[in-house]
This record gives structure tokens, C-alpha cells and sequence, in this order.
């Protein structure tokens, strides 16, 4: 078990690499109540082509298929996973990303017999026609009820408008047809493709000891007789150089319009340090340029275009990356008018020095609060870490990041022919 | 550190302040409260937006801002609430400790003083707030009074509990109303400023890594406003009991452009957080719809496939039960009779003792979590003072350990659906 100190932080981390492959963190939080924990596999909406193993050629399943085998895993031959946690006094959920599929409890007591249901049921897949098909009509109103948000409508109407059919293009939670076309064969192969240990990461974050944690891990890992898997095969296609359709717009029962508009970020990289400082830099001079004390967000406001909800968001992986700005507004097409103009004229002169020391400031302090959920804290890492990203080094990128490092990400960042729109309007 | 609340008053103003070390941020709120009535709400709910927006020393919102960035990304935050019958104005702050910060000694002092300034020494100009200050907050908060029915869910739930509480203060919107708005002036504004913030009663809380003598000295000096005062009322008075109507059971169908019909149904118990039978009450709910090991969560969603969510969720402080479930529209009858069936289950006593246990264990769980929240036993206290009825989080895990089968019972017999509300689409 290797001890890594985070002396600034105040906090410890335990980390142990499994004989299977699989990666343990224990995050000692003795003063609080809960112990959280998230079992998470690299595998989400985008893995759609891959080879199974034992198998030799590329396979592609349907869209949507990540989120419904979480949905699917909480059934065992012997009933409901939620029963079990119950049994015990845990609540329990999951959740699946484009990247990631993410498992986890969180209780106040008798935490060893909830992490062992936590890493039984993960690794017990159990799938009938059956019980395939009942799902159908639950997650089938889970998708309605999206398809109802204008939130989740606009955001998905700009991946669509980034991505088009490229799987970073495509709601996770798939359609009503696509998931329609699911089979327990094809819910197996997809387990067996990624739920081996080795793509996998358990953090466990509470009042517990690291050690006995760890023993109860390995002794749980190695009944199991893992063989060894080799990496996966798995296949996304490239991206289309230029969006294919960068304005998309729907309408809905909504009050208001609201918008979201971004830039598809050319500067990826499969240098996972180097990911890490250039998301901090985008975030900086995103905060510097549009955030609440920013001039534009003020005069934005204040001049009818966007409301408090004015917002911006960043997100960069090994394959695709891009910005998101936006909000409610009355009039998206102003509102973007003003933000490219801002957004253009400093990456002429650049972002005002004073700014960039304060926003840094800012990331900084805001940082230390996430370490105050034990939630926060175990999801962010695992997901982080799954991406080869270590959170806890966050702070010392903050504190190393230079005004020039900033200044060139936006200069790179704000390309014309990588702009795109997405508008939800009232129906008329 | 002493881990435990060290309470002062003067005059109007009360003092809690809970050092501990559990935490690397410090979180600050300050709420004063007033009986909700159709007179104040709409005004109530406008100066939280207007507060904000300058101080005397920052009279800029975008310097005011920078000012609480420059100090570590010192987050404010400040919006009006509804509880039970009772509106409050609540103000948050949170500040990363100064130990886990290089150079940041006396940063908590100075956000203090920066959040003393927001609630007590607004910017003011001609004996009322700036008017164009006003005039910008008007129109954002009727855009945001309209956007309510952007969120389908929780639109829904607001519409049931509108109609259910038609003739009572509880069934007052939570942010006012639109044709309120208007007659709203820079000086009438500030005269309700005056009445119902700078006269009322101030309850501070701070929980985290400070000096508790230190910081209970300065909040003397910062809200020194409060304590020249004394004698508001008390918000005891203004909770009062659900009327039992014994009229039939109302019913209201609303028709909108939506993908995913919403029902919603309200229902009066005869308990509240006051009563002995609270905690009897917080495990009928448990075993209706709190969980996903609850019979609404097993009967609609699992067994049946109508939903993705289904559930209950308890008002205490008004001792009524909301149920929500998004569905197919033509599925309503039979959701709706399934619904009903669940509630006569519980009157019979058709429960069974994994249902009792693992609802009662969940609700601990779910209790001592809750300490896990540094704003928790802010929370608490002020039930405490609308009801008169002191809890603790352990007295709450107390209480429910000792709840029987029999008292679930006697407390289903005085349960009683009172509104059923469906949000659907055109098509009959």
C-alpha cells in the first residue's frame, strides 16, 4: 500500500495496484460520519465500437448501451441490489458518463458488508430476455424526461451540433429506438469488454482504516480468480475536422429561449499532465473574461441579454474537447455577438494581469471546498483518474500557472470554423 | 476545538458559531425570517437580487464581486426560502481556511466584513436602493417567476402544493408573483428593506476552522444593527396546522406541450415536526416512497415499468406527503390506481418487517449524514424555533429507533389524499 501525502492539503492518500489490475485509493476523513464509495469503469456513452475478447473483429452496439447495463447490473438472480444495500443501511446509485460508468454507496455503518455487496454485484453481471426487455419501458421514460428538460436539450444540441454522429455526439442515455434494439447477448459482451478489474478504480472516502479497507478488497479480489485481460481494443472514429452542422435549434414549452455556444478545442493531446494544465488555463481566462465579476457578464445582464444563470463550462478528454457558454436569454444571437467580440479582442491584448492573479485566487479557495464531500471528492478523482489526471496535484497547477500559459490557450481556442450554436426556443 | 455550538444574543441578533476541524472552508449563514403572506413574498424574494448588487464601500456590482474573488473565491450567495409557512432571506458565505492557504491570514475577517456589508450597508442613493439597480432585478425576476414552468418536475410539484394549499399561507408562491412586481419602487423597496431585514430577528451561523471567540466578537461588531434592536417576533406563531378539509378530493388536469405526463398527488396527515408522531410520520414515508426499496419505487417503477422516478417526499413543518411520478399519458389511470392501492396497503398495516427495518435504517443513515453538512444543524435549529420543538440529529435517530409497526399504523389511518395534479399533452 503506497502512502501519498498531500501536505498543503492536509490530507493522505492510500493507494494499492491489485494483483487483477484493479485500483484501490482509501481517503481517510476521520471526523466524518459517512464512508462514500465509488467502484467506476472507464466505459461509457462513446465506446460503442471495441472487440470483445476472444473475439477478433470490431463490433458496434447500440447507442445507449453503457447507461442501460448500469441500469441492468442492479439486478441479480436473487432480486434487487437496492434490497441488499437496504439490508444494510446504505444508499446506493450509479451513474454513467460518456467516459465512465460509476457505481457507489454511501452509510454510516457496517461499511465492510456494503463495500463487498458494492464489488459482488459489479462483478455478477445477471441478464435475462426477460429483465432486458423490462427496462425498456423505465429507462424509455427516463429518456422522455430529458427529452422534456431545456437544459439537457440545449446542451445535447450543441454535442449534436460539435459532433454530429460522432459518438461524442450522441445522448447517453441513447434514444427510445436505439435502445429498443438491446439484447442480453449484446449486454454481456459489453460487460465482459470492460468490466475487468484492470479498467477499473474503487476510492473509498470516510472514517475508516486504509489498511483493513485494502485487506477486504484484496481478499474479495482474489476469490474471484480474475485472469488477466489484455488492453481493450476499443475504436472511436476520428473527429470530423469541421462541425457538420454547427446551429442546431429545437422548440419546447419553455418561457424563455436559452442557448448554449462553444468552440470545439483543437489542441488535444493524449499528455495527460499536459490536459490537466491546459484545462486549468481555459478555466482561468474563462472565469477572467466571463464570469461573474467579469465586465461582460455584468453588462450582459444589465442589458436584458442573459440572467444570473449566465454560464461557463469546460471539458477536454484524450479525444475531444470544447467550451460551452450560455444561458436563458432573450436574444441568443446578441448575446453570443457580445461574447465572440469579447472573447476576440482579448485574445489581441490578452487577459488584463490583475484578473488572471485574482481568478487564480479563486480557483484555488474553491478548490478546498470540494474537499469538504466526501462525494465530490471520490467522484471527481476516480473520474480524473480513469483520464490519468491525479485532482489532488490541482493546487499546485493553480499555484504554477503563468499569464502567458493562459493567453495561449485562449489564442488557440477561439477559431471561427470550430464555433457552434445550440437554441432551445418557445414553442410558437 | 470544542465541537460544539456556543450560542449569544443581543438583542436581534443570535450568534452560533461551531468550530471544528472538519472542514477546510468555513460556511457562513445569516437568515432572518417573516410569516410568508401574498403581501411580502414578491418583495421579500426582490431583495436578496438587489442586495447583492452594491454595498456603500463597492457600490459596482462587477467591484463587489472581484472583491469577494479577490479573498479566495469567497462564494456569496443570497435568495429568498419558504419553509412551512414561514418565508426567510438567507444569505451564504463560504471561505477557504486560512491554514490550508499560503498567505491568507485574515481572510475570513475580511469576508466577514464584505458579507456584514451586503446584508447591513447596501448601497443606497435618494433614500431608496439605485434605482437602475431595481429596475434590472424587476425584470430578471419576473423572466424568473416565468421560468418556472421551464423545470416540468418541479413545476408540477409547485402547482400541487398551489392548489392544495389554495386558501392557506403554505400555497403562497415561494418567489411572489408577477403583477406584484410592478408597483415595487427603489424607496418602497428599501422601506421593506428596513422592516423586514434591519428590524427583524438575524440568525448567524458559522461553522468550520475559526476562533470561536474571535469570530464571535467581530459578528457583534459587524451586525451591530441587529443588536441595537429587540423585540421581533418570534416565527413560532405563524406555523400552523394543515386543515383537514372534509371536501372531496380535488382534482386538476393542466394541458402543455410535454413528452412525459407528470402526476403529482398531495396528501394531509394529521402530524407535523411539532408532534411526538414525527418520527412515526418519517417512516410512513419511508415505506410509501422514500426509497428505492419503497412500495411506490417497487410497485410502479420495478414491477410495472410505468416510470423512471417514483416517490413521496414529506413537508414536515406542514405535516403533508407529496408524491411524483413523470409517466406515458395514457398510463395515468393505472399509475394512478397502482398509487392509490399503496396508501391503502398502508392504512391496512400491509407491511412487512424488512420494509419497517430497512426504512427505519435508511433514515438513520440518512440522519447521521447529515452531520456530514455543515449547514445541518443550522437547519435544525431554526425548525426548532418555528415549531418549538427542539431536535437534534441525535434525538431524530433516537425517535426513530423507538417507532413501531403500531405507530406507523395509527398514523396511516390519519393520512389522506387531498389533490391529485396531471400535467399532460394536448392528445385526449
Amino acid at each position: 500500500m503506497r502512502e501519498i501525502l498531500y501536505q498543503q492539503l492536509g490530507e493522505t492518500l492510500y493507494e494499492e495496484v491489485l494483483d487483477n489490475g484493479l485500483r484501490v485509493f482509501v481517503l481517510q476523513k476521520p471526523s466524518f460520519r459517512q464512508t462514500y464509495a465509488c467502484f467506476t469503469t472507464r466505459y461509457g456513452s462513446i465506446d460503442r465500437e471495441f472487440i470483445v475478447p476472444g473475439e477478433t473483429n470490431m463490433r458496434t452496439v447500440p447507442d445507449g448501451i453503457a447507461h442501460f447495463l448500469e441500469h441492468k447490473m442492479f439486478e441479480e438472480e436473487h432480486g434487487d441490489v437496492f434490497m441488499d444495500f437496504a439490508r444494510y443501511g446504505a444508499q446506493a446509485n450509479a451513474f454513467t458518463t460518456f467516459d465512465a460508468t460509476t457505481y457507489l454507496f454511501s452509510c454510516t455503518s457496517h461499511i465492510e458488508e456494503n463495500l463487498t455487496i458494492l464489488l459482488d454485484f459489479v462483478q455478477r453481471p445477471y441478464f435475462t430476455d426477460e429483465n432486458v426487455e423490462k427496462e425498456k419501458g423505465i429507462i424509455g421514460q427516463e429518456i422522455r424526461m430529458y427529452d422534456d428538460n431545456p437544459n439537457w436539450r440545449v446542451y445535447f444540441g450543441l454535442l449534436q451540433a460539435m459532433y454530429g454522429q460522432h459518438p461524442a455526439g450522441i445522448d447517453i442515455a441513447g434514444t427510445v429506438e436505439s435502445i429498443a434494439k438491446i439484447t442480453k447477448e449484446d449486454l454481456y459482451d459489453c460487460y465482459y469488454t470492460f468490466y475487468h478489474p484492470s479498467n477499473m478504480i474503487l476510492f473509498i472516502v470516510g472514517p475508516v482504516s486504509p489498511q483493513h479497507m485494502m485487506d477486504l478488497v484484496v481478499m474479495n479480489q482474489e476469490k474471484k480468480n480474475y485472469h488477466k485481460q489484455a488492453p481493450i481494443a476499443r475504436h472511436l472514429p476520428d473527429l470530423p475536422l469541421l462541425p457538420e452542422n454547427p446551429l442546431v435549434k429545437a422548440n419546447l414549452a419553455v418561457s424563455q429561449p436559452r442557448t448554449l455556444f462553444g468552440y470545439r478545442e483543437i489542441a488535444i493531446t493524449h499528455d495527460a499532465l499536459a490536459r490537466q494544465k491546459h484545462e486549468a488555463a481555459m478555466e482561468i481566462w474563462m472565469d477572467c473574461l466571463l464570469g461573474k465579476s467579469s465586465k461582460l457578464y455584468q453588462s450582459v445582464i444589465d442589458e436584458g441579454l442573459a440572467d444570473a444563470g449566465f454560464s461557463m463550462d469546460y471539458e477536454l478528454t484524450a479525444w475531444y474537447g470544447h467550451s460551452m457558454i450560455g444561458g436563458n436569454s432573450n436574444d441568443p444571437e446578441k448575446l453570443r455577438e457580445r461574447v465572440i467580440k469579447a472573447l476576440k479582442e482579448a485574445s489581441i491584448q490578452g487577459v488584463d494581469p490583475s484578473d488572471f492573479l485574482r481568478t487564480k485566487k479563486k480557483a484555488m479557495g474553491r478548490f478546498l471546498g470540494l474537499l469538504d464531500s466526501p462525494q465530490g471528492i471520490a467522484n471527481v478523482y476516480a473520474s480524473q483518474r480513469l483520464r490519468d489526471i491525479d485532482l489532488f496535484d490541482s493546487l499546485n497547477i493553480l499555484e504554477e500557472i503563468t499569464l502567458e500559459e493562459v493567453n495561449d490557450a485562449l489564442r488557440k481556442h477561439v477559431v471561427d470554423q470550430q464555433f457552434c450554436v445550440s437554441e432551445v426556443w418557445p414553442l410558437s | 476545538m470544542l465541537n460544539e455550538w456556543i450560542n449569544e444574543t443581543a438583542g436581534n441578533l443570535h450568534i452560533h458559531v461551531f468550530p471544528t476541524k472538519k472542514y477546510k472552508t468555513v460556511s457562513v449563514l445569516a437568515q432572518v425570517e417573516q410569516p410568508l403572506t401574498r403581501q411580502t413574498v414578491t418583495a421579500a424574494s426582490l431583495l436578496p437580487q438587489v442586495l447583492v448588487r452594491g454595498t456603500q464601500q463597492y457600490p459596482v456590482t462587477e467591484t463587489l464581486t472581484q472583491a469577494f474573488d479577490e479573498l479566495y473565491g469567497a462564494g456569496l450567495s443570497a435568495r429568498a426560502n419558504k419553509h412551512g409557512d414561514v418565508q426567510t432571506i438567507e444569505f451564504t458565505l463560504q471561505v477557504a481556511g486560512e491554514e490550508f492557504i499560503r498567505s491568507a491570514s485574515g481572510l475570513f475577517k475580511k469576508a466577514m466584513q464584505l458579507f456584514g456589508q451586503v446584508i447591513c450597508d447596501p448601497y443606497v442613493s435618494q433614500g431608496g436602493f439605485l434605482s437602475s439597480y431595481v429596475e434590472t432585478e424587476k425584470a430578471l425576476h419576473q423572466q424568473r417567476i416565468e421560468n418556472l414552468i421551464n423545470d416540468k418536475i418541479a413545476y408540477a410539484m409547485e402547482r400541487c402544493v398551489q392548489i392544495m394549499y389554495a386558501n392557506e399561507a403554505y400555497g403562497i408562491s415561494r418567489i411572489g408573483y408577477v403583477e406584484d412586481l410592478q408597483d415595487l419602487t427603489p424607496t418602497s423597496l428599501y422601506a421593506i428593506y428596513e422592516k423586514l431585514v434591519l428590524q427583524g430577528s438575524l440568525h448567524v451561523y458559522v461553522v468550520g476552522p475559526i476562533d470561536a471567540q474571535a469570530v464571535k466578537e467581530q459578528l457583534l461588531g459587524i451586525f451591530a444593527p441587529f443588536s441595537k434592536h429587540s423585540g421581533a417576533k418570534s416565527t413560532t406563531m405563524s406555523m400552523t396546522r394543515s386543515v383537514m378539509e372534509a371536501t372531496q378530493v380535488k382534482y386538476v388536469e393542466e394541458i402543455m406541450d410535454v413528452n412525459q405526463g407528470k402526476l403529482n398527488m398531495g396528501l394531509r396527515t394529521g402530524f407535523t415536526y411539532s408532534d411526538d408522531e414525527y418520527a412515526a410520520l418519517l417512516v410512513y414515508n419511508g415505506i410509501l416512497g422514500g426509497f428505492p426499496h419503497s412500495k411506490l419505487f417497487l410497485e410502479v417503477r420495478e414491477k410495472e415499468s410505468l416510470a423512471y422516478y417514483a416517490s413521496s417526499r414529506l413537508e414536515g413543518l406542514k405535516g403533508s406527503i407529496f408524491i411524483q411520478s413523470g409517466i406515458e399519458m395514457a398510463n395515468k389511470d393505472r399509475t394512478q390506481e397502482i398509487i392509490e392501492k399503496q396508501l391503502l396497503a398502508m392504512k391496512r398495516g400491509d407491511i412487512t418487517q424488512d420494509e419497517m427495518r430497512f426504512t427505519k435504517d435508511g433514515l438513520l443513515n440518512q440522519y447521521l449524514q447529515s452531520d456530514d453538512h455543515p449547514f445541518t444543524g443550522a437547519m435544525l435549529h431554526m425548525f426548532g424555533r418555528m415549531t418549538n420543538r427542539k431536535r437534534s440529529v441525535e434525538d431524530l435517530v433516537h425517535d426513530i429507533e423507538q417507532v413501531s409497526m403500531d405507530d406507523v399504523v395509527r398514523v396511516a389511518q390519519t393520512v389522506d389524499l387531498d389533490t391529485t395534479y396531471f400535467l399532460r399533452d394536448k392528445e385526449v
